[in-house]
């Protein structure tokens, strides 16, 4: 068990390295010369050519690369170039709203997509399964913002059940902080639910061809044990596989889902800082997203094995 | 017959699966009956509908496909044919146990078998986890697992296949039930371990007074541990009786069929086995002739054209064949029945 945690946890640094070569060049392919950026329109080249050498910039690639990295180890991103602030504390200032939208997002699906895709399979070709699918693919066709501007005019506008906009930090209160984001994670998590509404369907489907369950019908069971202790129990794998997966789908959609909702998440912050060409911010952020998704394969891998017995050897 | 001492009465069970065209004749009226302690093995090749009998009384067979009809099908003093699902669930694992050919897939893979054994009781007897657990242990015990304690907790992958097979055993007897059904038991495992099952069964079933119900194509196993038998061919009982009275005189083309393709013991064979050409006919409706005919070397027009009834050849034999008399000439003549026990 120990063994097979850190093999997963040691295949993830050639990711991560990968991934930081990536954000670096980014800033490197893109056109233009960012110290002449910085100095300004009536900056004197050796104006330039000290923001240049402040930047490292006259330094070789590799040799940049190398000082960028040993920066971001030491949780150093830079500055912002609009605000002048550290990206790692701006990002820390984010990271709050957006934790609690994905979380929340994570559990309402959790607990909405597995059953219901668990029943369609039991009750396969019915209309229970019919709708549920139809909704399931309604959910991966529909643009997130649409939900979103819909959820927002029918529960928030007409309904008044919930606020229109705007995120209520924790510290001010857990319960108005779940108020304001409950609808922004019921967007997301209907676009989010529709991948594993259909995948746990077809597992679940699957599973209950197999010879167990009929052992299971032998034993007298009945149906939400045989469907939910037995089918469901024993497709963990794909299901969680595929929670994993959506995450990188949500990523797109926290960006946009925030943005509506005027969530002061990292999703702004991205939004903010690719409207400004806030180059370090940028990096930051998907350095920032990257480990995060990253660090959530992970958390499927090793998940795994508490799972699926036959996994943990 | 007393009804008190029949533990499983079935009649006229006739089952088919879909409609129209792709209609599947499944059984055709088949009637039988377990008495109280005795082994009732069902023989036939694959497609016969010897598994499908036993789902169908069970319940198992799933509404939409499958069309019942039976004008008995009894449990004890139970109507099982007018059932309702919810008390067929309280039947099932309970007072009639059941065990599969692959114990490998038929156990869950991701529940020990602990849990897989405890559930059964702890859904018919209400037992808390801790006595279904205690339980479970008992059985493990009962069917022989060495150190149970520790194997209590172990996953079906880290056992061997007879192992295995002990767990269905002891998941399927943990009630207690007055019925074992044993749906080709030993036929995924090896030889010397389906000797080792089979007396298993034997000796349960002595101990514990249930009767058994062993689905098998197996005859070495039904002249070993069976007390009757019936053979069946396409949906239909063909022939049964007593496992002397059917092996000494065997009275159907098909039952001949099976024997002459058995090795006969202490002989060195030459050459091939022999087979029966052909296969079973899939039918869309109940075949209006004697369904073995086609493949039958002792079939005259006559089984071309009627059904034949069960004629009763004694001591509880009988057989739905009308060449009967020449089948067991023939076969008395080329050796092939002999004392089997």
């Amino acid at each position: 068990m120990i063994r097979y945690a850190a093999a997963r946890v040691l295949a993830g640094i050639p990711t991560l390295l990968l991934v930081s070569v990536f954000i670096f060049s980014l800033a490197h392919i893109t056109p233009g010369d960012p110290a002449i950026l910085l100095a300004g329109d009536n900056a004197t080249p050796s104006q330039v050519a000290e923001i240049r050498s402040r930047l490292h910039l006259d330094l070789p690639l590799v040799q940049q690369f190398g000082i960028w990295l040993g920066n971001a180890l030491r949780f150093d991103l830079g500055n912002s170039i609009y605000s002048g602030k550290p990206v790692t504390e701006l990002i820390a200032q984010r990271i709050e709203p957006t934790l609690v939208l994905s979380f929340v997002t994570l559990l309402l699906t959790v607990l909405v997509a597995v059953p219901l895709g668990a029943v369609s399979a039991w009750k396969a070709n019915s209309i229970i399964d019919r709708i549920s699918m139809g909704i399931a693919v309604a959910g991966f066709s529909i643009p997130v913002f649409v939900i979103a501007y819909l959820l927002v005019y029918l529960f928030a506008v007409k309904l008044r059940l919930f606020p229109v906009q705007g995120y209520k930090w924790l510290a001010d209160g857990w319960i108005a902080t779940l108020n304001s984001v409950t609808l922004p994670a019921i967007a997301l998590a209907f676009v989010f639910s529709a991948l594993i509404a259909r995948v746990t369907r077809a597992s679940v489907l699957e599973a209950l061809g197999e010879n167990y369950i009929r052992t299971a019908h032998a034993k007298g069971l009945g149906a939400p044990r045989i469907l939910f202790v037995h089918a469901l129990r024993s497709v963990g794998v794909p299901v969680i596989t595929v929670i994993g997966i959506g995450f990188a789908t949500l990523v797109g959609g926290v960006v946009v889902t925030e943005s509506v909702f005027n969530i002061p998440g990292i999703g702004r912050l991205t939004v903010d800082a690719v409207t400004r060409r806030d180059y370090p911010v940028i990096q930051g952020v998907i350095l920032f997203f990257s480990v995060a998704l990253i660090f959530i394969n992970l958390l499927v891998d090793l998940s795994y094995a508490f799972i699926d017995p036959r996994i943990r050897g | 017959m007393k009804t008190s001492d029949t533990v499983l009465t079935v009649r006229n069970l006739s089952l088919t699966f879909g409609r129209g065209k792709t209609a599947l004749h499944a059984l055709d009226n088949v009637s039988l009956s377990v008495k109280q302690g005795e082994i009732l093995s069902l023989v036939g090749e694959s497609g016969c509908g010897k598994s499908a009998a036993m789902m169908a009384i069970l319940g198992l067979l799933p509404k939409r496909i499958a069309k019942i009809s039976a004008s008995d099908i009894r449990l004890g003093d139970m109507d099982l044919a007018g059932a309702s699902q919810s008390a067929l669930r309280k039947i099932r694992g309970n007072r009639i146990g059941m065990i599969f050919q692959d114990p490998m897939t038929s156990l869950n893979p991701v529940h020990t078998v602990g849990f897989q054994i405890g559930e059964v009781v702890r859904r018919h007897r209400g037992f808390s986890w801790k006595q279904a657990r205690q339980q479970a242990l008992r059985m493990l015990d009962l069917v022989r697992i060495p150190d149970p304690a520790r194997r209590l907790d172990a996953y079906p992958h880290e056992l061997s296949g007879g192992m295995r097979q002990r767990v269905m055993i002891a998941m399927a007897l943990v009630c207690e039930p007055e019925l074992l059904i044993a749906d080709e038991p030993t036929t995924a495992l090896d030889v010397t371990v389906q000797a080792q099952i089979m007396a298993l069964i034997d000796e349960l079933r002595t101990d514990l007074g249930m009767s058994v119900v062993l689905i098998t194509h197996d005859l070495g196993v039904v002249a070993a541990t069976a007390d009757r038998v019936a053979v069946m061919y396409a949906g239909r009982i063909v022939e049964d009786g007593p496992v002397e009275a059917v092996f000494r005189r065997p009275s159907h083309g098909y039952t001949a069929g099976l024997m002459r393709s058995l090795p006969s013991d202490g002989q060195v064979h030459q050459g091939r086995l022999q087979e029966i050409p052909g296969s079973v006919p899939r039918l869309a409706r109940a075949a209006d002739h004697c369904a073995f005919a086609p493949r039958c070397a002792f079939a005259g027009s006559r089984c071309r054209q009627e059904v034949p009834q069960p004629s009763d050849l004694g001591t509880g034999h009988s057989t739905r064949c009308f060449e009967h008399a020449s089948v067991y000439a023939e076969l008395a003549e080329n050796s092939i029945v002999r004392a089997w026990r």
